[in-house]
């Protein structure tokens, strides 16, 4: 379903314009990581279409979009394993397409599979992948003990990969990123399957990796991992960066922090055609049985109310609710992001 | 960093070795099944001596001095003759005490010196045997075309050769030197179509040979008629080639694990770890041949005449197997369809190339126009040329040659698909 506003994106200073206007300027931007008019399609599927965002030095860039929205496609030409048929992805400084092995050595990726040797130990795996991100033996022994420790993994290191959990695969997995400190960290969808629990731990341990410099790009299609890790949040879908900002500054974009849900016999009605309706809301969803509006003039919610229960259809149940980025996404898109 | 990724692969075959191990013991049983079922093994690692009956049912000189034939020099060390009546000798067969029963009829040299008369012996073969009764067949067949060849060109004298022989006096030496007087003057006619003899014996070759058996290599020269280290060879090179398809499929294994996506985002890029799995192919194949080889030769007895020409071979077909398979790991990304194509093309090459079944058994389009050109042929032949001293082989160095060569452009090759199709993006 295409979108129902036209796409746009709060910038890192406030304003608000058309996704495609953003384009960090080379020279001034401190950003480590940052992503211009970014492009592929795969025959006739575009899956990314002119994404441009930045990362900074210790802040947790959010990517948030449904399966399929292109999170994994953007990530990969981020990480140089696609190469994008239009637009620029500099990683500190450094251009992915003309300079690959220095944006590489400031990169770490965490893929979305489970990418491990199964048959090595934990400790193996760790200190491999540092030794093949350049670590000399001794260096990579050493960070692989000290990441067995803080991903809470050094009673089990010397047990093969194949004999842990879910949970500890996913933090062997993240590991596997860090051996050599990364300036960039891309996760994509790191925590997929596991149980919550363990998910908490991995995020705790990624607050931790930013608190001490490390820019982080996460891709997840997890509302509540989104709203709780991320200080800034893209949402994607069909290829296309619809909108982008801080928790509060997507939830303005739907009318403040007022979501009326009204339920009823919504057939075949027409909000707009309401005397004085579409001065004081704006339509979110509307179904059979369900109409979510957002309130867009400045009053007391009790006013709100009063209209809401005067509308020419009877109104059974109606429930006042702060905006979630779901309903930012439902108000791009026209759909629910867990569909 | 090359180190490292082999130390990883290596240590990962260590923990998971059955793959390996199934293509290592495969040729083993075979070998093992196959030359026990065709003879098996004997204690001086030959194929033993052939014990047969011979049923004298003529009792005349000439069949008298075929008895005895049978019991000379090479002959008495390859064949064990027991002279038997016929009743005695089809139930020692029917026993499987015997391989065979060479029966010579009554009036076989009277009827054999006739001008006229066709004459006949009689092989009878141990049905629960194939090697021995096989071996004493293509015996008998010399025997009897050097007989007929006798025959048909001193047929002339052949009745006045009866007659001195079937007589009841001893023949007096007048009659037998007339006798070699006129076959000396038909040999005399003969002389120019003697001369260059067309079926020579080599003096030298029998010169090495008899020298060996003291120093030891007869024990080579022995090899070649084991069965087992006959088949060996063959069967270790395909298998081989299948060991190479094991290590090399861990490639796209990576690929499916993504952990092959995970190195290409690092630095060091993706051609260092495509060559890592070639050198790895080379080492599991290398290893493999040094187990195979080596292990068969200690399990079957066979004794290598020389050990370093084996390694020699052995590495030259490592580096081809490695370019071999890297080739198609490079050309067929999907690892269901690698796997069959694999292994369709591995048995089919196997097979042309005389790995499980000698050369010569192959139809005479593959035999001389096909299988001299395949690869694998190369390796067995290098192997059995020098297990049999060089005779009837291309020589080794040549063979050892071909293969590295082969071996070196295709891993090139392979290497150039890789590039590609890493450039269009379609390993990640």
């Amino acid at each position: 379903m295409a979108p129902r506003t036209a796409p746009a994106v709060v910038d890192s200073r406030g304003g608000t314009r058309d996704a495609r206007s953003v384009e960090p300027e080379p020279a001034k931007s401190s950003a480590i990581l940052r992503v211009r008019r970014l492009s592929k399609a795969f025959g006739p599927l575009q899956a990314v279409a002119e994404v441009s965002f930045e990362v900074g030095p210790g802040a947790i860039y959010g990517l948030l979009g449904p399966n399929g929205a292109g999170k994994t496609t953007t990530i990969s030409m981020i990480a140089g394993l696609l190469r994008p048929d239009a637009g620029e992805v500099f990683v500190d400084h450094a251009s992915v397409a003309t300079d690959p092995a220095r944006a590489k050595r400031a990169l770490g990726v965490v893929p979305q599979e489970i990418a491990l040797y199964e048959e090595l130990t934990g400790r193996e795996n760790l200190e491999f992948w540092g030794r093949m991100a350049g670590l000399d033996a001794r260096t990579a022994r050493t960070r692989a003990g000290e990441l067995l420790d803080a991903l809470s993994l050094a009673d089990r290191a010397r047990d093969p990969v194949k004999k842990y959990s879910g949970g500890m695969k996913r933090r062997i997995n993240l590991g596997c990123a860090l051996l050599h400190r990364p300036k960039l960290l891309l996760l994509d969808e790191p925590t997929v399957g596991i149980d919550p629990q363990a998910r908490a731990n991995i995020l705790e341990f990624i607050r931790g990796l930013a608190a001490q410099g490390t820019g982080i790009l996460y891709t997840t299609h997890y509302l509540d991992e989104a709203e709780s890790l991320c200080p800034r949040i893209g949402i994607i879908d069909h290829g296309r960066l619809l909108a982008e900002g801080t928790l509060a500054e997507l939830q303005e974009r739907i009318g403040g922090d007022r979501l009326f849900v009204l339920e009823g016999d919504w057939e075949g009605a027409q909000p707009g055609s309401w005397p004085g309706f579409t001065a004081s809301f704006s339509v979110i969803q509307k179904t059979a049985r369900q109409l979510v509006i957002a309130a867009t003039a400045p009053r007391d919610p009790a006013e709100d109310l009063r209209q809401l229960l005067n509308l020419p259809v009877r109104v059974t149940n109606v429930t006042l609710k702060r905006p979630s980025l779901n309903d930012v996404f439902l108000q791009l898109t026209g759909r629910d992001l867990r569909e | 960093m090359l180190g490292t990724l082999l130390a990883k692969d290596l240590r990962r075959a260590l923990r998971n070795p059955v793959p390996y191990l199934v293509q290592l013991c495969v040729p083993l049983v075979i070998t093992a099944l196959l030359g026990l079922v065709f003879g098996g093994h004997s204690e001086d690692g030959g194929l033993g001596r052939i014990r047969f009956a011979v049923v004298d049912e003529d009792n005349s000189p000439l069949t008298g001095f075929l008895r005895g034939a049978l019991n000379q020099d090479q002959a008495a060390t390859r064949l064990e003759p027991v002279f038997l009546a016929r009743a005695e000798a089809l139930r020692q067969v029917t026993n499987n005490a015997l391989s065979a029963a060479l029966i010579i009829p009554a009036h076989f040299a009277r009827d054999y010196l006739l001008r006229t008369n066709a004459v006949a012996l009689e092989l009878v073969k141990n049905p629960a045997q194939a090697f021995h009764p096989a071996i004493l067949e293509e015996l008998l067949r010399v025997v009897t075309t050097g007989l007929s060849a006798v025959k048909q060109n001193f047929s002339a004298s052949l009745g006045d050769w009866r007659d001195v022989l079937s007589g009841d006096q001893r023949p007096t030496m007048r009659e037998v030197s007339g006798l070699l007087d006129q076959t000396a003057d038909r040999l005399d006619a003969l002389r120019d179509r003697l001369d260059p003899v067309p079926v020579w014996f080599d003096k030298k070759q029998q010169a090495a040979t008899s020298a060996a058996g003291k120093s030891g290599l007869g024990a080579a020269g022995n090899a070649m008629a084991d069965i087992f280290a006959f088949l060996l060879p063959g069967l270790a090179a395909m298998f081989l080639l299948f060991l190479a398809d094991v290590a090399m499929r861990d490639l796209r294994c990576e690929a499916q694990q993504r952990t092959f996506s995970r190195f290409c985002t690092l630095p060091p890029g993706p051609a260092i770890f495509v060559a890592s799995k070639v050198v790895f192919t080379f080492l599991m194949v290398f290893v493999g041949a040094a187990i195979l080889l080596g292990g068969g030769g200690a399990i079957f007895g066979i004794r290598w005449a020389s050990p370093l020409i084996l390694a020699v071979l052995a590495a030259a077909l490592a580096v081809f197997a490695g370019g071999l398979l890297a080739c198609s790991a490079a050309l067929v990304a999907g690892a269901r369809g690698a796997e069959v194509i694999n292994t369709i093309g591995v048995m089919l090459l196997g097979l042309a190339s005389g790995c499980a079944f000698p050369s010569n058994a192959l139809p005479d389009f593959l035999r001389y126009h096909v299988t001299p050109l395949l690869p694998p042929a190369w390796f067995i032949e290098g192997v059995r040329g020098t297990q049999s001293g060089g005779a009837g082989s291309a020589p080794w160095p040549l063979a050892a040659v071909k293969l590295a060569a082969l071996g070196v452009l295709l891993t090139l090759l392979a290497a150039w698909l890789f590039r590609r199709r890493l450039r269009r993006n379609a390993m990640a």
